[in-house]
């Protein structure tokens, strides 16, 4: 087993940075890699490959999600080419989120779940 | 007025027409027996009708005896419904609303019938039951019957439903009553649910969604519409029924709606001529929480505030009538005179219904 590639686990470490846009919209914003976003990262040579499963076929914000990585990555001093890919072949499923992206989430979740008895609303006891 | 001060309204009757020559379809047989097998497991022994006795005519002169000299019923709100799938006038006809209405005035309310899929037709309906016959409800169903088939109604159909929402505000009606939880005839159990009401009833906040036959299954989906929507209504349609024979179950049906949607959009309702309506509303007067189910599930009581609300004033608030200025309209009418006393014989209004030939 060949040793990690210190870029890809650089690139990795800008990509937990990345916030998803949708997500900015709510309460709890979350990482792309806490959302499970990102399927892979590699490298060959000179380019670094991301590729990334969108959580809807439609998303009109996967530009400006490759524009952050391609402009993190290169700050962060990598000088060759940077490719975001839009993995087709897969769906995105909630199961792939990772444990701190649900547990981020879950509060939300709860709020919105959440179904008060009558009574409670109403002030009364019991 | 009631024996005890209470004023109760019906918030369904029906003016059933179960006769053969009604039938449309074979399957509207079926549905006969069946409503009377229903019929004979909600009803006690003095008030239990035989099939041929249930399987009537009912008219609106009747009808008014049954609720109003029969019974502690001092308004009842008439449904008239779509059911021309299964029977040639509807099975409740909206002609026998408007009568019903016309020769009982301050005693009554009307809800016309709406199909939805009969599309620019509905639509004309709507209209005319606002600015002509000034209902105050329309009633819908969820599905309709077609050679074997089930035609969906969804009310968050924003093609379809909303425009008829839309209209029906237009025209100044309020209420929109929904038929749910009880399959009728051989149509997909699925689109009895409550799942299309979340967002009609988000998406239309000025109109009040009534579910008729609230708990008779997916009590819980309707204790948190109820909960999650002011605008939700529970109608006990049946429900209401279960008083007579099945007491526990009704109070685990009123204890859960209470539980998560307080006491304020339950609406008390029989569906007569489905049952006589008497024993149901002397059976509530009576009915308690039992104590294992508000200590073991946290149930609120009925208190006789509540029961007050249940059995009239939640369905004044919502037609918008005042209990004192009814009371004064009603006061010495021929129906007050007429049970002065006591209330008439249970089903002495049968006399006037046509029954099939022999």
């Amino acid at each position: 087993m060949s040793a990690p590639d210190p870029w890809v686990e650089r690139v990795r470490a800008e990509l937990a940075d990345v916030i998803d846009p949708c997500s900015c919209l709510t309460p709890t914003p979350v990482s792309i890699v806490d959302l499970g976003l990102v399927r892979d990262v590699r490298r060959d040579g000179d380019r670094i490959a991301v590729h990334l499963c969108m959580t809807d076929p439609m998303c009109m914000y996967f530009v400006d999600i490759a524009s952050e990585i391609q402009r993190r990555v290169a700050e962060a001093g990598w000088d060759g080419e940077v490719a975001v890919e839009w993995d087709t072949d897969a769906d995105w499923e909630p199961a792939r989120m990772t444990a701190a992206g649900r547990a981020a989430r879950q509060p939300a979740r709860d709020r919105l779940l959440q179904i008060e008895p009558y009574a409670a609303r109403a002030g009364a006891s019991g | 007025m009631s024996h005890q001060g209470t004023f109760v309204v019906d918030a369904v009757v029906h003016a059933y027409n179960w006769l053969p020559d009604n039938y449309r379809v074979p399957l509207a047989k079926d549905f006969a027996e069946a409503s009377h097998r229903l019929h004979s497991r909600m009803s006690d022994d003095r008030h239990r009708l035989s099939q041929d006795d249930y399987l009537v005519d009912w008219q609106p002169g009747p009808l008014a005896e049954l609720m109003f000299a029969e019974s502690d019923t001092d308004f009842a709100i008439y449904h008239a419904v779509p059911l021309d799938d299964y029977y040639h006038d509807g099975l409740i006809s909206l002609a026998k609303g408007i009568e019903f209405r016309a020769e009982n005035p301050h005693r009554t309310a009307l809800y016309g019938n709406v199909n939805p899929l009969d599309g620019e037709r509905a639509l004309a309906d709507i209209e005319r039951y606002g600015t002509e016959l000034k209902v105050d409800g329309i009633k819908f169903y969820p599905v309709r019957y077609h050679s074997g088939n089930s035609l969906q109604i969804a009310f968050d159909d924003r093609k379809l439903l909303f425009p008829m929402f839309e209209r029906a505000l237009e025209v100044g009606i309020r209420t929109v009553a929904v038929h749910k939880a009880i399959p009728f005839g051989r149509t997909a159990q699925a689109y009895y649910r409550l799942d299309d009401i979340d967002e009609a009833a988000a998406a239309f906040p000025d109109l009040n969604f009534e579910i008729v036959h609230a708990g008779m299954a997916f009590t819980e989906e309707t204790a948190f519409l109820l909960a999650r929507y002011p605008n939700v209504w529970a109608n006990l349609e049946v429900t209401s029924t279960l008083i007579v024979n099945q007491p526990r179950r009704f109070a685990e049906v009123l204890g859960q709606l209470m539980y998560w949607g307080g006491p304020d959009r339950i609406l008390f309702a029989t569906g007569a001529h489905f049952v006589h309506p008497q024993p149901v509303i002397e059976a509530f007067h009576e009915f308690e929480i039992p104590a294992d189910m508000v200590e073991g599930y946290g149930f609120p009581q009925l208190t006789p505030e509540v029961k007050e609300k249940i059995l009239g004033l939640n369905a004044l608030r919502l037609l918008g009538l005042d209990v004192e200025e009814l009371r004064a309209a009603q006061a010495g009418d021929r129906w007050e005179q007429r049970k002065a006393d006591r209330l008439e014989e249970p089903w002495t209004a049968q006399a006037g219904v046509r029954r099939a030939a022999a």
